[in-house]
């Protein structure tokens, strides 16, 4: 508050030149002022306002002011019934056709935003062009109590602590607060209904050992040849599992999320050093798989460039190098995408050979530790 | 063609060769070069025929009026546009976007928008991966696969659009959010500084 008495003390000089973005030109200012009512203009004040704002608005600015507010909340007032009248003009069975459903939400959406605007509108005119302006001060008292009614109170506290027996009889007092305990620990005990815990269920996806893979969305097993001649092609894959009545591709949409990869065919030389042996071994004729989920929040992360070998998730462009393992080179994920080992059958079906070494999707508090 | 260019993606133009010139120069490549790509798939229809092939109105008229039949014959010849769905959804949509507007990749790179492309287009793109695009040859989607994708695009692309006066060319949902709420702000931002002026102007 000093700070910005002090400051306008010192900026008065300049004061009328300087316009602010919302106020008034300086020509308008000053015939607001011309015609101001106040028989004493400069007269003494505290506050931050200069003396000629610190009076009531003249009538006629006033006028204006009711006129111009009045003319804000009759448009909010018919934006309003407008309103109304859109929400009966649409009734419900016309607005699930998506041509007139539009129509229906543009008409209540825009008549809301003007009804509501227009009262906002209409206030900040009453404010701005009716009210006076002037500070009032209403300080506060001081906050500590003043010594006599502290020890008053704690003379009349100590009384009904005495009287009560609270400190002269330990026993019921005691079994008071015994009876209290269990009601303290319940709400920590009904946690447990929040369970069970996870276990190692996030660790692992139902991938394993011999599993065969089809192109998702198809019900079809990949062999490692349909990639063979192209490197730089690219498909999504899911597990192969039997249909079931319930799932005709035989996975739950959960079990999807979790098992979704991409399978991507790397031209031979284009790997970096950074993959390690291990990696490679997990590859098969340099066809790669990778979970297709992002390791930040869980989007698909699928948007793969063959020429550079980034794999890119659409939703905050975490950026993953397929070359080097699905290393993170951009963005907000700090987890390589999971790599899935792959291998062929006797048959020159891809399989999984096992397991995603580590956790796919969002990164939990422990997705790096081991089981 | 030509790129204006090299380094920057060429952006979808009018061909400026007529297909004969197309044929003569793809001729031409296989004969001194030989790295033939892909067949071109004739059973898909071709490219929308262009005014300046055609001496008058009448024939391009026809011609035209027997691309768009052929385009029909090839969309109701897909046996299933919903796995077509899935195939768009698992393989295409990242890029491309969920109606087909396209979208940014890395490196001032852009997946193109594929609401003009024919479906021989569409085909070809598949199977030749233009640009940063990987391939889906014919093993990893089959030709019929192929068909109930291009048609599932094709049946999509009839779907009205209920953008209003509003329309944003069905960016999608994220990028329609981000610019209304980047307007939206930017008005109730707006409106806080008129509201505000009078005291700022003293303080």
């Amino acid at each position: 508050m000093t700070d910005n008495t002090t400051k306008h003390d010192t900026e008065a000089g300049a004061g009328p030149n300087e316009r602010v973005i919302g106020t008034p030109s300086s020509a308008e200012s000053d015939a607001i002022v011309a015609g101001a009512a106040d028989p004493h203009p400069q007269r003494e004040h505290d506050g931050p306002y200069p003396a000629s704002e610190t009076h009531k608005h003249s009538e006629e600015e006033q006028r204006r002011g009711e006129k111009v507010a009045s003319l804000w909340f009759t448009i909010a007032f018919l934006a309003g019934v407008g309103f109304i009248v859109a929400f009966f003009v649409f009734p419900p069975e016309a607005i699930a056709d998506p041509q007139i459903g539009q129509y229906s939400t543009m008409a209540l959406g825009g008549t809301l935003a003007l009804s509501l605007f227009g009262i906002g509108a209409g206030m900040t005119v009453w404010a701005r062009r009716v009210m006076p302006h002037y500070e009032v001060s209403s300080p506060y008292d001081e906050l500590p109590s003043p010594p006599e009614e502290k020890r008053s109170f704690g003379e009349f506290f100590m009384k009904g602590a005495d009287e009560s027996g609270f400190t002269k009889r330990p026993l019921m007092r005691r079994t008071l607060l015994l009876a209290m305990a269990p009601l303290g620990i319940a709400p920590i005990v009904l946690l447990r209904d929040t369970g069970p815990l996870p276990g190692d269920k996030l660790k692992h996806t139902m991938w394993e050992q011999g599993m065969h893979m089809v192109a998702e969305g198809t019900h079809r097993r990949l062999r490692a040849e349909d990639l063979e001649n192209e490197p730089g092609g690219m498909i999504s894959a899911l597990p192969y599992v039997e249909p079931t009545p319930e799932h005709p591709h035989g996975l739950s949409l959960n079990e999807q999320a979790k098992t979704s990869v991409i399978l991507i065919k790397m031209p031979e030389n284009d790997w970096k050093p950074g993959m390690t042996q291990q990696q490679l071994n997990w590859t098969y004729n340099n066809i790669v798989a990778y979970s297709k989920i992002c390791t930040h929040v869980g989007c698909p992360a699928a948007l793969y460039e063959r020429t550079t070998h980034r794999i890119l998730c659409p939703c905050h462009q975490s950026t993953f190098d397929a070359a080097d393992g699905a290393k993170v080179i951009f963005g907000p994920a700090h987890r390589p995408l999971p790599q899935l080992p792959i291998s062929v059958d006797d048959e020159g079906y891809l399989i999984a050979n096992g397991d995603f070494p580590t956790a796919v999707g969002p990164t939990f508090w422990d997705a790096e530790k081991g089981d | 063609m030509p790129s204006m260019n090299p380094d920057a993606q060429m952006p979808r133009k009018p061909p400026v060769f007529t297909q004969e010139q197309i044929d003569d120069l793809v001729a031409y490549y296989e004969e001194e070069i030989g790295v033939a790509g892909p067949p071109v798939p004739e059973g898909v229809p071709g490219n929308m025929p262009r005014r300046a092939e055609y001496g008058d109105e009448e024939s391009y008229e026809e011609a035209k009026a027997e691309y768009e039949e052929a385009v029909g014959a090839y969309v109701q010849g897909a046996d299933d546009t919903a796995a077509g769905e899935k195939l768009y959804l698992t393989n295409c949509a990242h890029c491309h976007g969920w109606s087909g507007g396209g979208g940014a990749l890395t490196g001032g790179n852009f997946a193109p928008d594929l609401r003009e492309a024919s479906p021989r287009q569409f085909y070809e793109a598949m199977v030749t991966g233009p640009g940063a695009m990987p391939y889906f040859n014919d093993e990893t989607i089959t030709p019929d696969e192929k068909q109930d994708l291009i048609a599932h695009f094709l049946t999509l692309e009839n779907e009205p659009n209920a953008g209003g006066i509003f329309a944003l060319n069905r960016v999608g949902q994220v990028a329609e959010g981000f610019i209304g709420w980047t307007v939206g702000l930017s008005l109730i931002v707006a409106c806080a500084i008129w509201i505000t002026a009078k005291q700022r102007a003293h303080d």
